[in-house]
């Protein structure tokens, strides 16, 4: 005989629920393929990223012959310093160069005068380089006809050095920008996935009837704690599984332009996930017994649903200001700080005391959830028929009993 | 409906005179337990008394309290006032570990197979991993399930779900089985193996509390009933005793011969009580109270003919439960 009464007897119960959970979920074919999915497009994602950073962009150019003369060598020169290989091929005239654009087997040519021929828009990358060489040819024309010695001219031509100081690189900026976005749809998706799946859990005992089974032999902090536990650490595992795909393809890949700390990052990630995970999992399980019937679920859960969706909403709104005050303060408040914390720290140095805070308050918060929560739960669990209003279920006094 | 093994089994009883019973001592007490639902009463002061290794018939008209006395035994209704107590001492965790419940709304995992949920439940109840599934592979061949058991639940017939969900009620042998209308929805041959199936338990020890609607079964199944009416118990008893203590008979006397039209109204308005049921030109049926003169009765027949039949006997447990619940 194991277990007993008091918390020992709450925890041996808590412990078989979990264990039932868990191994529910991770038998289930819906979790294996999803975890393979998630696993493959960390992989194939990070590792598409960084052979994009490290190979440089290639473009092909045309030129005319009746271009100025040393548009070819030009181009050539200042598409290396620029971090392109540009191809420069010969096109017999204008309307040659026009069709090899039309046709896309170039991306811009150069004729007469220096004309650049686009298909469509200029090519942000591209057009700086044409644009600046096809200057210097031109300039290097009206040098030579107005007597500069060769010399003179490169002289006259040679680049300014102009000191530049980039407070953050470009791809450095970009990199940030999509793991801090990467992370809040992670988080995102996982609370609101594996939160439902709590929902779902706890109104699929409730209207199957096993509740009433399930609470004659467990105390109904066992069932939900367990419960929740059980689905938790499932999704952990999947959690785990495709953050370490992440950090082995990223150690392996070691894509150029990742912003120092992304590794120390993904560790972080994982406990705001746990921490977040916690919280909304308590709140979908003590909305989701109020309803007796899978129909009334989401209704039961729509308070809870809305306010996921809600913070994915405001962590995009934070994405593009992250240094505003209000990003701030709700990066530490506990409905938002699982979500919005990873992301202010993926964009910009987060003072350690504003961490701290933060987890404390998103602990205390855990805490709160689990007695209210588990209140509501215990009250409401055993009542059938019409969904329970929240008032009804905190007084424990439903109106209407199904059996008497 | 009833089989003959449990008619042969009860003639054993009344033979040898004494129920056999280990202890008499009651375990189950209950005690002045009152739970209100807003305004609804569901219990009024509510107490009971259940002897060990009695098997003891619960009954009451719908929304007598049933339901919630059954639940409040295992803790998933708190009542706002009383106790319930198990060999002298509050129910609690460690206790319910050792009762076992089906309740009315039957519920089982659909997508567990039948051993590993009966195991699973087992678990819940304190078993042992080991245990568990010893005695679930146990039940699954008790209850003719063990060519079902990789069966998911909802793969099952419905007599199937009802045998494992007896079996969960029963893995860890509990010492207290409740069972709220364990008949409702079975067809007379499950009916019957499950009456077997009690009294096998209780003989065995077990403490066995059930409700039920099908009065006839409960009178030939159970030794003890507890009739319930608007959250009160308002009878409760050995059934025998509840019988004898009924203060109305019945009295059917038949004749040799026709006797004319009511040929019983000669003597049947001095009785006490009397009150006709039906009768005929042979036949009459009527209720008198206990205290009627049966010789006087007797003599009076025969003045009017032969006698070939006279009858008399307690209330059924139908008439007793209608007579309880209309007061």
């Amino acid at each position: 005989m194991n277990g007993g009464t008091g918390p020992a007897g709450v925890w041996w119960g808590l412990v078989l629920v979990a264990r039932r959970e868990l191994a529910m979920r991770v038998r289930s074919t819906a979790f294996r393929v999803s975890t393979i999915l998630l696993v493959a497009a960390a992989v194939a994602g990070i590792a598409v990223a960084a052979a994009l950073l490290r190979h440089p962009q290639r473009f092909t150019v045309a030129i005319t012959a009746q271009a100025p003369p040393a548009v070819a060598a030009a181009v050539r020169a200042d598409g290396s310093a620029a971090g392109l290989k540009i191809t420069a091929v010969t096109a017999a005239g204008r309307a040659a160069a026009v069709r090899s654009v039309e046709q896309g087997r170039v991306t811009a040519a150069v004729a007469a005068g220096g004309e650049i021929i686009w298909k469509a828009g200029p090519s942000s990358t591209l057009h700086p380089v044409l644009n600046a060489a096809v200057q210097q040819a031109i300039i290097s024309q009206r040098a030579a006809s107005l007597g500069l010695s060769e010399g003179a001219t490169a002289r006259l031509l040679a680049p300014v050095q102009i000191p530049v100081t980039q407070l953050h690189s470009q791809g450095q900026r970009t990199a940030k920008s999509a793991i801090a976005y990467i992370s809040v749809l992670l988080l995102y998706l996982a609370i609101a996935t594996y939160g439902s799946y709590v929902l779902t859990g706890v109104v699929e005992e409730k209207s199957n009837r096993v509740v009433e089974v399930l609470l004659s032999r467990v105390p109904p902090a066992s069932l939900l704690g367990g419960k929740i536990a059980g689905i938790g650490l499932a999704a952990l595992a999947q959690f785990l599984a495709v953050a370490a795909a992440a950090m082995a393809t990223l150690l392996v890949t070691r894509p150029s332009g990742l912003p120092p700390g992304t590794l120390a990052a993904i560790p972080a990630l994982v406990l705001w996930f746990v921490a977040g995970f916690a919280f909304y999992s308590m709140l979908y399980g003590s909305l989701g017994s109020l309803a007796s019937r899978a129909e009334d679920a989401q209704a039961a859960a729509g308070p809870v649903i809305a306010l996921v969706a809600g913070i994915y909403v405001l962590a995009i709104m934070a994405m593009g200001n992250p240094g505003a005050g209000w990003v701030t303060i709700v990066s530490m408040l506990p409905p938002t700080a699982p979500i919005i914390m990873p992301l202010r720290s993926a964009l910009v140095t987060v003072p350690a005391w504003q961490i701290v805070a933060a987890v404390t308050l998103m602990l205390a918060a855990i805490c709160f959830l689990f007695l209210a929560g588990g209140r509501l739960y215990q009250n409401a669990v055993l009542h059938t028929g019409a969904r329970l209003r929240l008032r009804e279920a905190w007084r424990g006094e439903p109106a209407r009993p199904a059996h008497r | 409906m009833i089989t003959a093994r449990i008619l042969h089994r009860q003639a054993q009883n009344r033979m040898t005179g004494t129920a056999p019973r280990v202890h008499g001592l009651p375990m189950l007490e209950v005690s002045d337990v009152v739970k209100r639902y807003g305004d609804v009463l569901a219990l009024d002061g509510c107490s009971l008394r259940v002897p060990a290794g009695h098997l003891v018939g619960l009954l009451g008209p719908n929304g007598a309290g049933k339901t919630t006395l059954m639940r409040t035994l295992f803790g998933l209704v708190r009542p706002d006032g009383g106790t319930v107590r198990w060999h002298g001492r509050p129910v609690d965790w460690c206790t319910w570990r050792r009762f076992g419940y089906m309740p009315e709304e039957r519920g089982l995992y659909p997508g567990m197979r039948v051993a590993e949920q009966i195991a699973y439940f087992g678990r819940l109840s304190g078993l042992s991993s080991r245990d568990a599934a010893a005695a679930a592979g146990r039940w699954m061949d008790q209850l003719g399930l063990a060519s079902r058991q990789d069966s998911r639940i909802d793969r099952l017939s419905h007599g199937n779900q009802q045998r494992v969900q007896l079996a969960v009620a029963l893995v860890h042998d509990p010492d207290l089985l409740v069972l709220d209308e364990p008949f409702a929805g079975l067809d007379p041959v499950a009916v019957d193996a499950l009456a077997g199936l009690m009294h096998e338990l209780c003989e065995a020890g077990t403490t066995v509390l059930f409700s039920s609607h099908q009065l006839d079964l409960v009178e030939h199944l159970c030794e003890d009933v507890v009739i319930l009416d608007k959250g009160r118990v308002v009878l409760a008893g050995r059934l025998s005793e509840l019988r004898a203590r009924a203060p109305r008979r019945r009295l059917e006397v038949t004749l040799a011969k026709d006797a004319g039209e009511r040929w019983w109204e000669r003597w049947s308005p001095a009785l006490p009580g009397a009150a006709v049921v039906d009768g005929d030109a042979r036949r009459v049926r009527l209720t008198v109270d206990r205290s009627v003169d049966l010789e006087k009765v007797m003599a009076e027949a025969k003045s009017t003919a032969e006698v070939v039949r006279f009858d008399f006997e307690p209330p059924s447990l139908s008439e007793i439960f209608r007579q309880a619940v209309r007061s």
